[in-house]
């Protein structure tokens, strides 16, 4: 072969290299930024990179949706089923990790561009007055062109042209991938949330039991935050007003729950200040410190609040029946806002028992003997049914003391949040480490340990199991053993 | 600007394009150019003391060259002539020195004595293109070139960007007329160049850049590591070494052949020699020439050592008096090597350890022969044999090269002799394989070209198809693992900043 043909050939082969290269990046698109058209998994792109992959799934979905939720992760709890319900709209949860008010912004224009808007829920925590406009190399936290008005030649470009690692990982992960979530595929594309199936019916138990199975979740931080970047956050927020108010749009501003530590990192002075600049902007619900800041079972980690406290906040702001403390969210405007700010910090713990209660569940693979409800009965325990444990959760209705819930497999356990049949993995969740639970008001927790398939878990947890064919005064030590 | 990033194959390009669309005559001027944005970019500042270095050495020479053809009406004013142009060489030589010591050894030097360092940035490639220099001084000063009168094409051969980070050190009267002819495209030099460029990237990023995190942990850790696992650190450092620099040389000179320039070859499977003699007229072939052309022979020529040799010729047998001089001059050359990797102790304890080495086995040559004679030891088996034990005393020197102080140093080696327990090192599956399969390669390939075939024009001459299966996997490799692999990091070739 001549150089001349061979350099031919070198050119050819360097292009070939490339095209198949960018070929394969499409095909597979871990990004999802080219429409995902072979995998079609967008709850693993939105995992992989929220920013692109959330936007791609609006872009291509616009007319699916006109409200949406804007936030960093802690708005993730917001369920848009509830804003449908509650607002008549259909909402998407457009929240994406490590967001700042600079990224709110950029969605706003984007979202009153590229279609209808009716409501915006702007989700606002103390963090968003921590970091403004924070740059990042990674192409794992680019956000999509339509957002920044980059070039999509050079967008697509740089995506076709990522390393290919991303694209095996996703043809990795898909080989090990599950009908539920896993560490690669968290979201829910068409809600825009995290698919906490698994997460939500985790046990919860006592504070001291929580706290022991997520002890690094909520670290010691330091205090004397002056949040530096509360002016910013105000400049973003007042646009994002102006552009709503010029498009006629609903917003919804709200400072989400806090935990406890994360409110004492920052100084009074400068949470106030924060408040004040964005209560002279507009109106918010300020949710940052309420009872339930004090109890981490409310939170899955330091800076982020359970769904379950999500439920709340909208039943809050929408008036939806369910059960809330005193004292739990409130309503700041420009009339109330030194008022507001004057008692910040006043804020009442509610005392355990005013929201939890330890209540001995039994779980029978088989109806409930009548002999056992008596000797309970007998032996002065209140036997209580499913739906007073699920009233007790959901609406706050009291339940008596020293309270027994038993349960049967034929005809309680019945209760999953999406209807769907249980798997294997959800059912390895139930707690084993005895037959009491406690129960807070509020808590999906529970609710979700009433799932399907019953009968499997109890063969495995044998723990749980109550043999129907045990005696009364077993039954009765189970129980007692169950309150100490 | 890495010779292995994709930033440096743009610049290529477009310094290639430009430099053959440009008239014949003036095509220097864009190496020339080219040179000065490479340095500029990749090294700043810095760019200033080369300019320096170029006018001093410039000046210098067409000063030497004055006083050469000045006319000596007698002897005394030739006497003169020549005390004043060694005179000019020693000022420029010194200043060279001087600059290359202060950027150098200054700050390590003022550290040993507890003073603060300066701070200094090493000028990229000021070993180099020193040295090249130097070399042309001393050239001009012994009337061996004719001192360029253009100072920007002076600068073009003190600068010429592929060499300059790590050499091959360039001779003026090789490099000069290839950088100022009026190149052609030359479709066949074009395609040595990029399949010297593609091997060189290949041993680099395959071998020395994989093998380089295990490595770097056992020095820097060696006191968690077993003795063997010290040893085979030394070994694959070697490796690593070999791969890095000469992959980077392959790498240099590829990238000059696209410009129609040939550069020296460096290597020639240094680790194939019979003795470590053998080795070092293997291994950094130019630095070694420029050794002996500057120091040893000076050395061995000059009238103290030949005197000093005499003084004790009473005392040692003849067969030693008359290795003496060439004894004394490699001890002082390999010292030199030694200072020329870097400041420290170990360095010189490196330079000394082949200094000695060779040496005593000059003087040991005779009983070394009559040894192989007594066990009938010749042909394969004693070439084999050699070629382990040059290995050996290479690894050895290598636990002085690549410590940081003579301590550590002398630890590995304990380490090492006492088969000390401990780690063993960390190789993991994908390094193995990676690293694994290149060393094979390298040493396949080492072995036929030993055997001198010609590797190159058997892959030109092979059917169509075998060349588009090797181009492919070579570019296929490159592309995936390094041009756009995110996570690919260029580790900077261990020459980089000499």
């Amino acid at each position: 072969m001549t150089s001349k043909k061979w350099l031919v050939m070198f050119i050819s082969t360097l292009s070939l290299v490339l095209l198949l290269y960018g070929g394969f990046n499409i095909a597979v698109d871990p990004f999802g930024v080219f429409g995902d058209p072979i995998l079609d998994w967008y709850s693993y792109n939105e995992t992989l990179n929220p920013r692109a992959a959330k936007i791609a799934y609006i872009d291509a979905n616009r007319d699916e949706y006109d409200s949406f939720v804007l936030g960093s992760s802690s708005a993730a709890s917001y369920d848009p089923a509830k804003l449908n319900k509650y607002t008549g709209g259909r909402w998407y949860n457009l929240f994406v990790y490590g967001c700042d008010a600079a990224d709110y912004l950029a969605y706003t224009k984007y979202l009153l561009a590229s279609g209808e808007v009716k409501q915006i829920l702007l989700n606002l925590g103390l963090n968003e007055a921590n970091y403004y406009d924070t740059p990042s190399e990674s192409i794992a936290d680019r956000e999509h062109y339509l957002v920044t008005g980059d070039n999509p030649l050079t967008y697509s470009l740089d995506h076709a042209y990522a390393s290919l690692s991303y694209s095996f990982e996703k043809l990795s992960s898909r080989a090990t991938d599950t009908e539920l979530p896993q560490v690669f595929d968290v979201f829910n594309p068409d809600t825009g949330c995290y698919d906490k199936r698994v997460r939500d019916i985790e046990p919860i138990g006592d504070m001291e039991y929580y706290l022991s199975r997520h002890s690094g979740d909520f670290p010691e931080v330091g205090s004397g935050n002056t949040l530096p970047h509360a002016s910013d956050c105000a400049s973003a927020v007042a646009e994002i007003v102006r552009l709503c108010e010029e498009s006629g749009v609903e917003l919804t501003v709200v400072f989400s729950p806090a935990y406890i530590s994360q409110w004492n990192a920052s100084t009074v002075e400068a949470i106030s200040s924060f408040k004040r600049q964005i209560g002279e902007i507009t109106d918010f619900w300020d949710f940052s410190l309420t009872p339930l800041s004090y109890d981490s079972r409310y939170f899955y980690d330091d800076t982020h609040f359970r769904n379950g406290l999500g439920d709340m906040v909208l039943a809050r702001i929408w008036g939806g029946d369910i059960w809330l403390p005193d004292g739990f969210g409130s309503l700041v405007s420009a009339d109330t806002l030194d008022g507001f700010l004057d008692g910040l910090s006043d804020v009442r713990q509610l005392e355990e028992g005013e929201y939890a209660i330890t209540v001995p569940i039994l779980l029978y693979d088989a109806a409930v003997p009548e002999a056992h409800r008596k000797a309970l009965t007998d032996a002065e325990y209140n036997v209580v049914s499913a739906a007073d444990l699920i009233a007790y959760v959901e609406r706050g209705t009291s339940l008596p003391e020293r309270a027994v819930c038993l349960l049967s497999s034929a005809s309680d356990c019945y209760i999953y949040p999406d209807g769907s049949e249980a798997s294997d993995e959800t059912e390895a969740i139930l707690r084993a480490d005895g037959v009491a639970l406690t129960v807070l008001r509020g808590d999906p927790g529970y609710r979700n340990t009433l799932v399907k398939g019953l009968p499997q878990t109890l063969r495995r947890l044998g723990s749980i199991l109550v043999d129907a064919d045990a005696s009364a005064q077993q039954i009765v030590q189970i129980v007692r053993s169950a309150f100490v | 600007m890495s010779l292995s990033s994709a930033a440096y194959l743009v610049f290529l390009a477009a310094a290639m394009l430009i430099y053959y669309l440009c008239p014949g005559k003036w095509r220097w001027c864009i190496l020339l150019a080219t040179s000065g944005c490479y340095y500029v970019i990749s090294s700043k500042a810095a760019a200033l003391y080369l300019a320096a270095t170029i006018a001093i050495t410039w000046a210098s020479a067409l000063f030497l060259q004055y006083q050469h053809h000045r006319p000596a009406p007698d002897k005394a004013a030739k006497k003169r002539q020549n005390t004043r142009c060694r005179l000019i060489l020693a000022v420029a030589l010194g200043i060279n020195f001087a600059t290359l010591f202060i950027f150098k050894y200054l700050d390590p030097t003022l550290e040993s004595l507890g003073a603060s360092p300066l701070g200094l940035l090493l000028p990229l490639g000021i070993s180099f293109y020193i040295f090249q220099t130097s070399g042309y001084l001393i050239d001009v000063y012994r009337a061996k070139v004719t001192a360029e009168r253009n100072i920007l094409k002076y600068a073009l051969f003190a600068s010429y960007f592929p060499q300059i980070i790590q050499g091959p050190i360039g001779r003026w009267q090789e490099l000069a007329p290839q950088l100022f002819a009026p190149n052609r495209f030359d479709a066949d030099k074009v395609r040595a160049g990029i399949q010297l460029m593609i091997w060189g990237m290949l041993k680099k990023v395959f071998i020395a850049d994989t093998l380089h995190a295990a490595v770097s942990d056992v020095y820097a850790n060696y006191t968690e590591y077993s003795g063997i696992a010290v040893f085979l650190g030394a070994a694959l450092y070697c490796i690593q070494l070999y791969a890095d620099f000469s992959g980077g040389t392959d790498i240099v000179r590829g990238v000059s052949r696209l410009f129609g320039v040939e550069l020296a070859e460096n290597f020639q499977r240094p680790y194939l020699s019979r003795s470590l003699d053998e080795f070092w007229r293997r291994w950094h072939t130019s630095l070694g020439e420029w050794m002996k052309d500057y120091l040893f022979y000076p050395l061995a020529l000059s009238k103290w050592l030949p005197r000093l040799a005499k003084k004790l010729r009473p005392h040692v047998s003849p067969c030693v008096a008359k290795l003496i001089v060439p004894c004394i001059s490699t001890t002082a050359v390999f010292l030199a090597v030694g200072i020329w990797q870097g400041p420290g102790a170990a360095n010189i304890a490196y330079g000394l350890w082949n200094g000695l080495l060779m040496s005593g086995a000059m003087l040991c040559a005779p009983m070394f022969d009559r040894l192989n004679k007594k066990l009938h030891l010749g042909g394969t088996p004693l070439n084999v044999i050699r070629i382990v034990r040059t290995c050996l005393i290479v690894i050895i020197g290598r636990y002085f090269s690549n410590s940081d102080t003579l301590s550590a140093a002398f630890g590995m080696l304990a380490r090492t002799f006492t088969l000390a327990d401990g780690a063993m090192i960390p190789l993991t599956a994908d390094v193995l394989v990676k690293a694994g399969i290149g060393c094979v390669l390298l040493l396949i390939v080492s072995l036929l070209c030993e055997r001198g075939i010609d590797l190159r024009a058997k892959v030109n001459s092979s059917p169509t198809a075998v060349q588009f299966a090797l181009l492919f996997a070579s570019v296929a490799l490159l592309v995936v693992f390094v041009y756009l692999n995110g996570d690919y990091t260029a580790i900077a070739y261990v020459y980089e900043n000499v």
